[in-house]
């Protein structure tokens, strides 16, 4: 072989080790993807129930309470306090977050001497719950399940 | 060619070669399940836990919180700026509030003392797993940084625990996944480390109110002249009273009591907002107030 067909070869050598290592990397890739379990979950999904979701939003949207404006985790508080779910009966029956397509949804509060709910639950629910303290150190359970339309 | 080409050319080859078998092999093989995940679907897991996190612990600490900055509210005024006796009576609450003493005039500390001393307050009495940094600004405006990350430990789903449940196979522990590491995996942590501050803010005004309680006690002061007889200054303390109220939209001075014998003037000080009889917090019954003893003799 004469010198320019060296040259030629070490040329196409060098070239075809590179191809050879890319193609090695895309199938590393192509090979990763048939691979079954976590690594099939399409990027989108959330895994974990939605009603996390609205449970978060609803303690967290705030409402006006004697002309202060208040997360609304402080005015369920209140109403455990002084025994008073028509201050809480609208705001939870009526809640939604914007954009969610929620068939039906359902709230249950219970502390000492209360049993509140709110709303009524048909279809596939989904379920959240929270546990909350009072300043006197005992406990309110909410509850939240939803049912989506899907 | 050199000779060494044709032996080291196919060798590099080989190692390409290799490198295709371990992948497909890592990837295809259905008995190890390893868990090279992508970064993607990690970061979502954590993102689902994450919002159960939020109604679990943020919600409950900063609810918490709040009840605190109520509480010291009531105390800084009891104190007239300093931390005192008093403090929120909760609605509802059979919670016993010692009765507000008049305490004797002293001068009102400065706003940047005031915000120190709340701040230490709410602090003090958080109760959270974490130390809090408090910081007080205007209106009230009560924000609450933690000091320091804290871990939280990200639940996995049953079946993504059985995945390193498993006991490793030979590969497995070749390859040095650290899956067996205190149930750590390199490439999927189960624990996070947020820094979640919180904010609570009231229609509260505090600098102001501060600002009008020294003015008043600086023109009350004004009362305590030498030799004057006792119904010169009662005259003095109403005048000064009754302009105090004109003045000061966000306080309510009450001369409560007096001993004209003996110089002294008991005023109560209610904090309210301007055209308000008084100002509540959200979860408090009674009014925020501070009562000053006068002794002008």
């Amino acid at each position: 072989m004469n010198k320019k067909g060296q040259i030629l070869a070490r040329q196409l050598i060098i070239i075809a080790s590179w191809a050879v290592l890319l193609f090695t990397v895309v199938l590393m890739f192509l090979f990763q993807s048939f691979a079954k379990d976590e690594a099939r979950t399409s990027l989108n999904t959330v895994q974990g129930s939605t009603a996390e979701s609205t449970l978060a939003a609803y303690l967290r949207h705030t409402v006006v309470i004697a002309g202060d404006r208040v997360p609304f985790a402080e005015a369920l508080a209140l109403a455990v306090m002084t025994d008073n779910q028509l201050l809480i009966k609208k705001e939870s029956e009526d809640f939604s977050m914007i954009g969610s397509n929620i068939l039906s949804k359902r709230v249950h509060i219970t502390a000492d001497g209360i049993d509140w709910v709110f709303g009524e639950l048909r279809g596939d629910p989904t379920f959240a719950s929270t546990v909350l303290l009072l300043p006197n150190g005992k406990e309110v359970k909410v509850e939240y399940a939803e049912a989506r339309i899907s | 060619m050199k000779r060494g080409f044709f032996i080291f050319e196919p060798l590099v080859v080989l190692v390409f070669i290799g490198m295709i078998a371990i992948a497909a092999f890592i990837s295809l093989n259905d008995a190890g399940k390893i868990a090279l995940r992508p970064a993607g679907s990690h970061g979502l897991h954590l993102l689902s836990y994450y919002i159960s996190a939020e109604s679990d612990v943020f919600v409950p600490r900063e609810l918490q919180a709040r009840y605190s900055i109520e509480d010291a509210i009531y105390r800084l005024a009891a104190g007239a700026g300093a931390p005192g006796e008093g403090g929120c009576k909760f609605s509802g609450m059979k919670r016993a509030i010692p009765e507000i003493p008049y305490i004797p005039v002293q001068p009102i500390p400065k706003i940047d003392a005031l915000r120190n001393s709340l701040g230490t307050m709410i602090g003090v009495t958080l109760g959270a797993p974490v130390p809090y940094i408090v910081a007080v600004h205007d209106p009230l405006v009560v924000v609450g940084v933690p000091l320091k990350p804290e871990r939280f430990e990200v639940p996995f789903p049953p079946e993504v625990q059985a995945i390193y449940d498993e006991k490793p196979s030979w590969y497995e522990e070749l390859l040095g996944t650290a899956k067996y590491s205190g149930n750590v995996h390199r490439l999927f942590n189960k624990y996070y480390y947020p820094r979640v501050a919180w904010t609570a803010s009231y229609n509260y005004p505090l600098k102001e109110i501060y600002a009008q309680l020294s003015q008043g006690v600086t023109k009350l002061e004004v009362c305590r002249q030498k030799n004057a007889t006792a119904a010169l200054i009662q005259l003095c303390v109403d005048d000064k009273l009754k302009a105090l109220n004109a003045e000061t939209p966000n306080l309510a001075w009450t001369l409560t009591k007096n001993e004209t014998a003996s110089y002294k003037y008991w005023v109560e000080i209610m904090h309210k907002l301007p055209n308000s009889e008084s100002y509540k917090m959200p979860l408090c019954d009674n009014p925020i107030v501070t009562r000053l003893l006068f002794t002008f003799a």
